[in-house]
């Protein structure tokens, strides 16, 4: 047990997946599917896999050759035998050579069977790995069921003995690589199935798509497609000479499909379906407003199952949908019976009857051929009942898919429009970097940031600064920064006018992106600005701390407003405090120990901090607690107001970038969808404020709206 | 499957059930094997130690902390350990590096500890039909405190023992009457023991003549002689389903 939780922990980064990657590896559904599949293995010999797939590696080891495809037909073999590329050739061949070689040894042709359907097997485990990795939460049950017991998988891999699980196995867990930002990864993946199986090329466009809609993720397209490209060319350019190859992979009667289906349009004109309904699919992709991972699995379901419907029934091409109906299935539970089980009973049925099968090494009896042959019931009108039966299940599954999994189906589809976070309080900011460092997670690309120094009035110079000083929010032209905040709201970038110390001036640009931060002293003081802020913040640091605070002393990014007189005390609190009612979420940052802070001055060094944090009640305040306790070890206090509207937490202790990080993603679902690949977490003091702010951007994406804030 | 060893004893419905917690409730090994290594990285890292090295004065470490503290809650200190390595390292005290490993070990053990299939399940029926649950448990408070908070169980057991509370480890009989003193039972009262070591909850609860219990697991074989259990079973949904059915006899 211990080699396999460290195998697992290899594939798994994030706490829960462990449990559910342990859970599912321990589920008596699991042993049932791995035993069904050995005794299919060991029992049955699928008719494909016997003329034809594994004659065909078989005959490329007799003499062993390069190109097994002129080997093949050299020998008289069949020019269907083995439409596959290299990979799919490669993968297969040490299994099934070692196989061969104990057949030969003990003179039987037994084991070179058996070594190649341990092949599929592990590619099939493969495929149910990667679901589950994709999924992230999910029941371990209905993964099982849905996947690693569907009698639609046995049917294919081990009755019907198809090899689509290579390329699906390298197709999804290139989508795991893509979700994990390792485009280099991915695009090998991608490029080994695409040379295993061409026809997975029609996942790409899908894949393009989803990266260049994201635009934290556009970057990784160049390196994903070279990739891809790279791989494809060396496993399928040197066989293109190889009139073999080209007869046996490139131009099979599987290509010819693609325009078996078509609409007779007048006269010799035919109206392909199979392209325009892939076309329309993608478009449809191309049109979403948020595309996030689980959208995108959604998505590339819908695009394959365009293929099945409008394609003469080919048996194996149906796994291509099965991961991604069962991700739509675990994220859909209740669907699960009503959507897919007349798809699946009719699949079984349809190719039971029409579709060759496995014969069985007990029995001495061919039972190989399509029951319809053995129980006399070939009637091309049950045949064509059944067929549409199947096709309009499919089709079912489609429009279901479409409403449930795309239409409504984004974790964060609750936000239609820019998203506007003011920040308010007692520290001036720096220009592109705000105090709770959300940049660092969702990166500068995606903010638009301004800031309130940049809408002074007045210089530091100037006359009007005697009666009107920082703390006064006449001394900024507001009315601007409101104009631009609903500019960029609208999409459109903004222009600002900065001067140097030199007093040379110069524009700006800043482009309206996903996020608009808006910080300084006055954020939230007008109206109208404020009521565009979906997250209002304000920040409080208490003011025996502002000598710690200054960039002259210690590089920090922040200064805290300083105030000398009672006049500028009572500006504060009349101008800058007064905000505190409007935010949704305070932050309050104060010394434990204030008598630390005559010695800490001197070394420079920031004294403890207790953060305090107020937010509405019954959201995720016992979780973060419960992490913060149990995972960090630090001391939180807990209270309530008096009508339990709003929570109270201080928190104390040593808290480090890792411990945020793995409590953001046990606190944030689906954070891969929100955050650059890499996110920067802050230690201590910010680092809190990162992960609570993102808490609330999170759900604020999720569910559309702040309700009964603070 | 729960199998009976001891045929003396007819089960009833208990007065209440004492569990262990590492690698009764979750399995400690793969955690903690785990937890070690991401120690081991991130003190390669900070301080440039060859991994040889490293476990060579990690073990040494952890022996002398053992040696030096006996079977006490102390002598499974991470922090001790971490802090002695730095001083047979030569790197003298280094507390914030010490408290830096010590946080690394236990963030990267919980990660790595789900709670075992099917113990949630029997403690929300076991609170359900009010038999009162409680931890006789080795190591420091407050680490096993954390661990229970994370598990989400902060609130589940009526009675919480470790051996820091004692002053000795298990088997030390003082252990088991301390739970047994919180719960309001005697020795007269029919208490079950579960745990996962022969020779610390087995013995330990024939001291109180608990009724014993051992979840097999591959770190310990099954107790033989004195340590010998009345009782083993592999997963807790085999003794959930055997404490379900003596609540239902005991209903009708």
């Amino acid at each position: 047990m211990n080699t396999w939780n460290q195998l697992i922990s290899i594939f798994t980064t994030r706490i829960e997946e462990k449990r559910l990657m342990y859970e599912l590896h321990n589920s008596w559904l699991f042993r049932f599917g791995i035993i069904t599949r050995l005794l299919f293995i060991i029992l049955c010999i699928p008719l494909l896999q016997k003329i034809w797939f594994i004659q065909f590696i078989t005959t490329s080891l007799q003499p062993i050759s390069f190109n097994p495809w002129t080997a093949h037909l050299v020998s008289g073999g069949e020019g269907m035998a083995f439409p596959y590329g290299y990979t799919m050739y490669l993968a297969y061949l040490p299994l099934t050579a070692l196989g061969l070689g104990i057949d030969q040894l003990l003179d039987i042709s037994y084991f070179s069977k058996i070594g190649f359907g341990l092949t599929s097997l592990f590619f099939d485990y493969g495929i149910l790995i990667s679901i589950a990795l994709l999924a992230r939460k999910y029941s371990t049950k209905l993964l099982l069921v849905a996947y690693w017991c569907s009698p639609i998988v046995l049917y294919i891999f081990y009755w019907h003995g198809q090899l689509d699980a290579l390329p699906i196995c390298l197709l999804v867990w290139g989508i795991v690589q893509l979700q994990r930002e390792r485009s280099r990864i991915a695009g090998l993946l991608f490029g080994m199935a695409i040379s295993a199986k061409l026809s997975m090329l029609a996942a790409i466009p899908f894949i393009i798509i989803y990266l260049y809609r994201n635009r934290r993720l556009r970057k990784q397209l160049r390196f994903l497609l070279s990739t891809t490209l790279i791989t494809v060319s060396i496993s399928v350019l040197p066989f293109l000479k190889s009139s073999s190859f080209v007869s046996m992979v490139l131009q099979t009667p599987e290509t010819e499909r693609i325009f078996n289906v078509f609409m007779p349009y007048g006269g010799d004109l035919k109206l392909f379906l199979l392209p325009l309904a892939y076309i329309l699919t993608l478009y449809l992709v191309w049109r979403l407003e948020r595309i996030t991972l689980d959208l995108f699995l959604m998505t590339v379901g819908l695009g394959f199952f365009a293929f099945l419907l409008l394609l003469p029934p080919a048996p194996g091409w149906f796994l291509w949908v099965i991961p991604f109906l069962v991700l739509y299935q675990l994220r859909y539970q209740d669907e699960y019976l009503i959507t897919t089980l007349p798809f699946f009973s009719l699949y079984i049925i349809y190719n039971l009857m029409y579709s060759t099968g496995a014969d069985i090494h007990l029995i001495d009896q061919t039972t190989s051929e399509p029951f319809a042959n053995y129980i006399g019931l070939n009637n091309i009108k049950l045949k064509s009942v059944l067929f549409t039966g199947l096709q309009a299940t499919g089709l079912l599954i489609c429009v279901r898919m479409y409403l449930f999994g795309i239409s409504r189906n984004n974790y964060y589809r609750g936000f239609k429009r820019k998203l506007g976070i003011g920040i308010a309080g007692n520290i001036a900011n720096d220009e592109n970097k705000s105090i709770v460092s959300i940049e660092k997670i969702f990166g500068s690309d995606a903010i638009s940031f301004l800031n309130l120094a940049d809408y002074d009035k007045w210089d530091k110079h100037h006359p009007m600064r005697s009666s009107k000083n920082l703390l006064n929010p006449n001394s900024y032209n507001l009315s601007r920064l409101s104009g631009d905040v609903f500019t960029l709201a609208e999409g459109k970038p903004i222009w600002q006018t900065k001067f140097s110390e030199k007093k040379n001036k110069h524009l700006r640009k800043i482009n309206s992106n996903d996020l608009i931060l808006v910080t300084g002293l006055h954020s939230l003081y007008i109206k109208r600005l404020r009521d565009r802020m979906d997250l209002k913040i304000f920040v409080e640091v208490d003011e025996t701390l502002k000598n710690y605070f200054n960039p002259k002393l210690d590089n920090s990014t922040y200064q805290l407003i300083d105030w000398t007189s009672d006049k500028e005390r009572t500006q504060y609190d009349k101008f800058v405090s007064t905000q505190i009612k409007f935010a949704d979420l305070i932050f309050r940052l104060s010394p434990i120990n204030s008598l630390s802070l005559k010695d800490g001055i001197k070394n420079k060094r920031l004294p403890k901090l207790k953060l305090e944090v107020e937010m509405v009640n019954g959201f995720f305040h016992e979780e973060l607690v419960h992490s913060l306790i149990g995972l960090c070890g630090m001391h939180v206090d807990v209270q309530q107001s008096s009508l339990l509207e709003n929570v109270f937490l201080s928190i104390e202790g040593d808290i480090t970038s890792e411990d945020i990080e793995q409590i953001a993603n046990l606190l944030i679902p689906n954070l891969e969808d929100l955050a650059i690949g890499h996110p920067e977490w802050e230690t201590g003091y910010k680092g809190l404020m990162q992960l609570i702010t993102m808490v609330h951007i999170s759900d604020l994406l999720h569910r559309g709206r702040v309700d009964n804030y603070a | 499957m729960l199998k009976q060893l001891n045929s003396s004893i007819t089960l009833r419905r208990p007065d209440a059930i004492v569990f262990d917690t590492d690698n009764t409730l979750y399995e400690y090994e793969p955690a903690n094997a785990k937890a070690e290594k991401a120690v081991e990285v991130k003190a390669q890292n900070l301080l440039g130690i060859d991994p040889d090295l490293y476990h060579a004065t990690y073990q040494k470490s952890k022996k002398e902390i053992k040696s030096q503290l006996g079977a006490t809650a102390s002598s499974h200190s991470r922090l001790l350990y971490f802090q002695r390595l730095l001083e047979l390292l030569g790197f003298k005290a280094q507390l914030m590096t010490a408290l830096d490993l010590e946080q690394t070990f236990w963030r990267t053990f919980l990660a790595n500890a789900p709670l075992l299939t099917g113990v949630r399940e029997l403690l929300d029926d076991l609170r359900f039909h009010n038999i009162p649950i409680a931890i006789v448990t080795d190591l420091t408070s407050h680490i096993q405190m954390r661990k229970l908070t994370y598990f989400h169980l902060e609130e589940t057991f009526d009675a919480f023992v470790t051996s820091e509370e004692v002053g000795a480890d298990k088997p030390d009989q003082r252990n088991f009457e301390l739970v047994l003193k919180k719960l309001g039972l005697n020795k007269t009262h029919n208490v079950w023991m579960v745990g996962d070591n022969p020779a610390t909850d087995i013995v330990g609860g024939k001291s109180i003549n608990a009724v014993t219990f051992q979840r097999l697991q591959m770190e310990f074989e099954q107790g033989d002689g004195n340590c010998k259990p009345d009782f083993i079973f592999n997963h807790f949904k085999d003794l959930h389903e055997c404490v379900l059915n003596l609540f239902e006899s005991s209903e009708t």
